[in-house]
């Protein structure tokens, strides 16, 4: 379980670095932030995969969008 | 003696759950194989797509929005491919991330995302018109000639938005409806708020939910809401709970992806995998908004896309590869 919290955990951060195109982290544009932040989301579920990888997707968004916002 | 008893008790448990499920599935549903008309596809580079957001048949031809490639892919109905509609850009006829599309009247509707506008183009792929929309387009639906229904992917930078919009074909707003269902947990709000625009009955829209309790909306053409429908009884609702730390929130799987033809509702079912997650499913539920379920369709493969054309089923398969079915009894 631990093991998998692990994974999970690296794979939120992993994504979360790659979710976002490096010109928006050093935008200094909250709002590209979150223009960023919705399409992060739609790849996510257009990804056609399944519903648990989603989630981690989404939650690497999530990540993605606060790093995005505090580099601002 | 106490070994019969637990005999009995058993037998009596499996034939309740026998019952159960006997019950819970009405018996005068049909259950119908399709078959691949065409398995040359499976091997045809042709037939490979990328990450796909939509497809559609339209008189003759089958129409795939491929999201990777920010263009729409043309095929023949036999799954010969034709061509290729627009290429990543801002301009007239050009699309940037396309995340939905709808067919009307000979004329594609495209709902070209990262440039927040919707594309007017002929069939053919000639370039039309274009409406700016005042956010990120995540489906559209053109309804009639003069009203468009495009969907918002709700954000969580600002209030709560309406989830489709009208608009007229020169971009003016007429109506909004469908609020989102929000709890404050983005990853769990974004999945229970995935649904997909599909053109209804007469002067009726569908809104079809992937994962909620009430997953069918049934809309009028000035935004109105006319029912919400209950799945019909014997449909498998399939429950998931969120993996991740915190609250556990259920979700309800309902769909896959879904077509509408002929006055019925196709619903591909998504399916369990080993790992207990949903993916793409092989069983395509039939019915009637409201009605009963009529038909379960088993396609041969899992797959991600589906339009519906008559006793035809065009998909896209899970490997990404355009597949042809057909099946009977319907």
């Amino acid at each position: 379980m631990k093991k998998t919290i692990a994974l999970a955990t690296a794979g939120i951060l992993a994504l979360s670095l790659a979710a976002f195109s490096p010109p928006s982290l050093g935008a200094h544009d909250v709002d590209h932030c979150f223009r960023d932040h919705e399409i992060c989301r739609q790849n996510a579920m257009d990804m056609e995969a399944p519903w648990y990888m989603v989630m981690l997707y989404l939650t690497a968004c999530d990540v993605a969008l606060g790093v995005c916002i505090f580099k601002v | 003696m106490a070994g019969k008893r637990t005999w009995t008790r058993a037998a009596g448990a499996v034939a309740a759950m026998v019952l159960l499920v006997v019950s819970a599935f009405p018996s005068d549903v049909r259950r119908v194989r399709a078959r691949d008309i065409h398995p040359e596809l499976r091997t045809s580079r042709e037939a490979e797509l990328g990450l796909t957001a939509g497809m559609l048949y339209d008189r003759e031809f089958i129409y795939v929005l491929d999201r990777s490639d920010h263009a729409v892919r043309v095929y023949e109905k036999n799954g010969r491919f034709r061509k290729t509609i627009g290429r990543r850009g801002q301009g007239p006829g050009e699309f940037n991330t396309p995340s939905g599309f709808s067919i009307l009247e000979g004329k594609l509707y495209v709902a070209d995302s990262a440039n927040a506008r919707i594309q007017i183009l002929t069939r053919d792929g000639d370039y039309l018109s274009s409406l700016k929309v005042p956010f990120r387009p995540a489906d559209v639906a053109a309804l009639t000639r003069d009203v468009i229904a495009v969907s918002y992917l709700q954000s969580f930078s600002g209030e709560k938005v309406n989830m489709i919009h009208g608009f007229s074909s020169t971009g003016v707003k007429l109506w909004e409806c469908l609020e989102p269902a929000l709890t404050g947990d983005s990853v769990f709000d974004t999945m229970v708020n995935r649904f997909l625009i599909l053109p209804g009955g007469p002067g009726e829209f569908l809104a079809v939910f992937k994962s909620e309790q009430a997953p069918l909306r049934r809309f009028a053409h000035d935004g109105k809401l006319i029912a919400s429908p209950a799945p019909p009884r014997g449909f498998p609702l399939k429950g998931l709970t969120l993996p991740l730390p915190g609250r556990k929130r259920k979700l309800t799987g309902f769909c896959w992806h879904a077509a509408f033809s002929d006055g019925r509702l196709f619903v591909l079912s998504p399916d369990r995998t080993e790992e207990g997650d949903l993916g793409p499913g092989f069983e395509v539920y039939v019915f009637v908004p409201g009605g009963p379920l009529e038909a379960v369709i088993q396609l041969p493969d899992h797959v991600v896309r589906i339009s519906v054309d008559g006793n035809r089923i065009y998909a896209v398969d899970a490997d990404r590869i355009l597949r042809i079915y057909q099946f009977e009894g319907l």
